[in-house]
């Protein structure tokens, strides 16, 4: 009887230890799997030696025939040749696809690589659908993904994404570039947006902090409702993240009540209904200033005038 | 590099000048009377920085949970467009449902270098012009203005909270953000004082730059708003067009009388002396009063000069007020017991009176 109990403790040890480890650590199951797959990519790659020695095998046969003249076993050593090498590339992308998943699986689960920083960002505005600053796209993307890029590195993104546009501007579909000042037709480096969108979505008129404000609220009531429609539990992180921008919004919210996603909805296209005429007027305006800029400007803004007079009255 | 700028390059004797801000400019008017401290300000040095670099010690910091405090609550005010901010301002009235054009200065040029901070100055110079033109572009909120404050030939930059005003109004009106408890008539008069300082400095930014632009003055006024923070909740409450009139004249005073600071200090150091030698800043005269600890981080070497002298401040206010007649805790230590030379003049003979009753009934008081 003791010695049963003694074996089943050594039985349910892996499952137990593979409880008690800690969050950021490699999960149990994780390393169980890693073996697994490991002893699948061996299985991969022996095939793939197999499939080496066939192949040398039937080249020296080619030779052979190739040699004696014999046109029948010629023909027969091509065909095998031509279907070893398709069996090569079949068993080659096996093992790409395994080595890329056992990487994955390695990885502690926290810190696995994810998708870059500018995808992230472009699904975020994607998302939000009007300029945005940097902390507000780093807590969206924290709310839908679990990964909270640093608000910091978006400076360094976006002028990365210039550099990389200079080189071929037509390297990539969009690019992350700054919001552009109606005024001067300079770049605004707190607010981002991609190049995708059209010109006038882009530009930052005088009521368009309010506005693009409202309409970043409406989009997160939609995707809040969706979710919560779908019983996510991701609709928690972004009612989270919709309550501080609803409550500036008059009649959008109640104390000690849910948000309510229609209430922020219709608060929110009410107040654009007032602003949204002489905001894209403004904006339209300052498109038509544009016309005649090149691309790299349309993008980037205009470069900035400093006013060296200023300077020297600074103190120093 | 002007020339002004050159003298105070010397004076600094190598220091790189800090912004010393609306803070620093307003610490002035606080104590007009010290001669350090105007120094320290007008060369473009601050009283923390003179106790790091110069004197080698470590300064004051602020408390670590009022400074994460004071950050949260600009943040919730001034974060989602300012949304907050025009929130409170239109549940009280001040701004109609139209006034809703928000500018954050410090989104065109976020950085902190000289080209940046240029840039936001010049930025919100064009903003306040638009608003003199009567542009229908012009915003209601400006968050975080560059505003500048020539002091001495030289320009002092300050960042200020905001500056708001509606369509219907002419010219902006400067406000600031404290996470001060507002307590309604308890609140601490002497944060609200400071806080209108603060703003006060703004405004005579703000009048200067009118001057430069040839407009009347008067059109800054001398009203400021202020949103301080309920008690327990980070929920904004509003005084708007609250009067700073003797803020503004006491800073005034104390600005004025900046220009002829800066021969004085000259003159009063030794030929080639610069405020980087530590035997210097303790040569230049003071003025320690209780309230010093509030906003200067040199207050306790000047209490201990203060100390050394055996001068009556640092028993306190109403205590040096007392004492005024003697000029010294020596003197007055000598009119108590009656020991040293006689009462010079009649002050003196009321004070040993006054001295010897007090002591008298601590006496029985206190050994019955």
């Amino acid at each position: 009887m003791q010695y049963r109990q003694i074996m089943q403790y050594q039985c349910t040890e892996p499952d137990n230890v593979s409880a008690s480890i800690p969050k950021h650590g490699i999960a149990w199951k994780s390393v169980e799997d890693y073996t697994g797959i490991m002893s699948h990519t061996l299985s991969i790659a022996e095939k793939l030696t197999r499939n080496a020695e066939k192949l040398q095998q039937a080249y020296a046969g080619l030779a052979k025939a190739l040699g004696v003249g014999d046109a029948v076993g010629r023909e027969r050593a091509q065909a095998k040749i031509a279907e070893y090498n398709a069996e090569y590339e079949s068993l080659a992308e096996q093992l790409r696809f395994a080595e890329l998943e056992a990487r994955e699986i390695a990885t502690p689960r926290g810190r696995k690589p994810a998708k870059p920083l500018r995808e992230l960002a472009l699904d975020a505005l994607d998302d939000l659908g009007v300029p945005a600053p940097p902390a507000l796209i780093a807590d969206l993307t924290a709310a839908l993904t679990g990964i909270r890029p640093s608000p910091s590195r978006f400076a360094s993104l976006r002028r990365d994404e210039e550099n990389a546009a200079r080189r071929n501007v037509a390297a990539r579909p969009a690019w992350i570039v700054p919001a552009i000042n109606a005024a001067e037709l300079t770049a605004i480096p707190r607010l981002l947006c991609s190049s995708a969108w059209s010109l006038e979505r882009r530009i930052v008129g005088s009521r368009s902090m309010r506005t693009d404000h409202l309409r970043i609220a409406e989009s997160l009531a939609r995707r809040l409702k969706q979710l919560r429609e779908a019983g996510a539990p991701e609709s928690k992180n972004i009612e989270r993240l919709l309550f501080p921008i609803a409550r500036a919004i008059p009649g959008a919210t109640e104390t000690g009540v849910l948000v309510d996603t229609d209430k922020v909805t219709e608060a929110a296209r009410a107040e654009l209904s007032v602003l949204e005429e002489a905001d894209r007027a403004e904006r339209g305006e300052a498109c038509a200033r544009f016309a005649t800029s090149s691309p790299h400007v349309r993008l980037w803004g205009r470069p900035v005038l400093i006013d060296t007079a200023a300077a020297a009255r600074a103190i120093k | 590099m002007t020339p002004e700028n050159a003298r105070l390059h010397q004076l600094r004797g190598g220091l790189a000048p800090v912004e010393v801000g609306a803070r620093g400019i307003e610490s002035l008017a606080r104590n007009a009377d010290c001669t350090r401290l105007r120094a320290i300000v007008i060369t473009g040095l601050t009283p923390s920085k003179v106790i790091e670099h110069v004197l080698g010690e470590l300064p004051d910091a602020m408390s670590p949970f009022a400074m994460t405090l004071t950050q949260a609550f600009e943040k919730r005010l001034l974060s989602n467009a300012g949304g907050s901010l025009l929130t409170v301002y239109r549940e009280k009235g001040h701004l109609d449902p139209q006034d809703a054009k928000i500018t954050n200065v410090a989104d065109l040029a976020p950085r902190d270098t000289q080209v940046d901070r240029i840039r936001r100055e010049r930025e919100t110079r064009r903003l306040i012009e638009l608003k003199l033109r009567g542009d229908p572009a012009a915003p209601n909120l400006i968050l975080k203005p560059r505003l500048t404050l020539t002091i001495v030939g030289v320009t002092h930059a300050i960042e200020l909270d905001y500056l708001v005003a509606s369509d219907r109004e002419p010219f902006y009106r400067v406000g600031v953000i404290k996470s001060y408890a507002d307590r309604v008539g308890k609140t601490n008069r002497a944060h609200i004082r400071t806080a209108c300082r603060e703003a006060s400095v703004g405004t005579l930014a703000l009048q200067q730059l009118l001057t430069s632009l040839g407009q009347p003055v008067e059109l800054a006024g001398d009203r400021i708003d202020m949103v301080l923070k309920a008690p327990g909740s980070f929920t904004p409450r509003l005084y708007a067009a609250q009067r700073a009139e003797s803020e503004l004249a006491s800073l005034t005073r104390a600005l004025a009388a900046a220009p002829s600071d800066l021969d004085q200090i000259e003159q009063m150091l030794p030929a080639g002396a610069s405020l980087a030698q530590p035997e210097v800043i303790e040569a230049l005269p003071n003025h320690y009063c209780s309230t010093c600890k509030e906003h200067c981080a040199l207050w306790q070497h000047c209490r201990a000069q203060a100390q050394a002298q055996g001068n009556a401040i640092i028993l306190g206010d109403q205590a040096a007020e007392q004492l005024a007649a003697a000029g010294s805790l020596n003197r007055a230590m000598d009119l108590l017991n009656g020991s040293g030379r006689p009462p010079d003049n009649r002050a003196e003979v009321v004070l040993a009176a006054e001295l010897r009753a007090a002591s008298t009934l601590l006496d029985r008081i206190a050994n019955g």
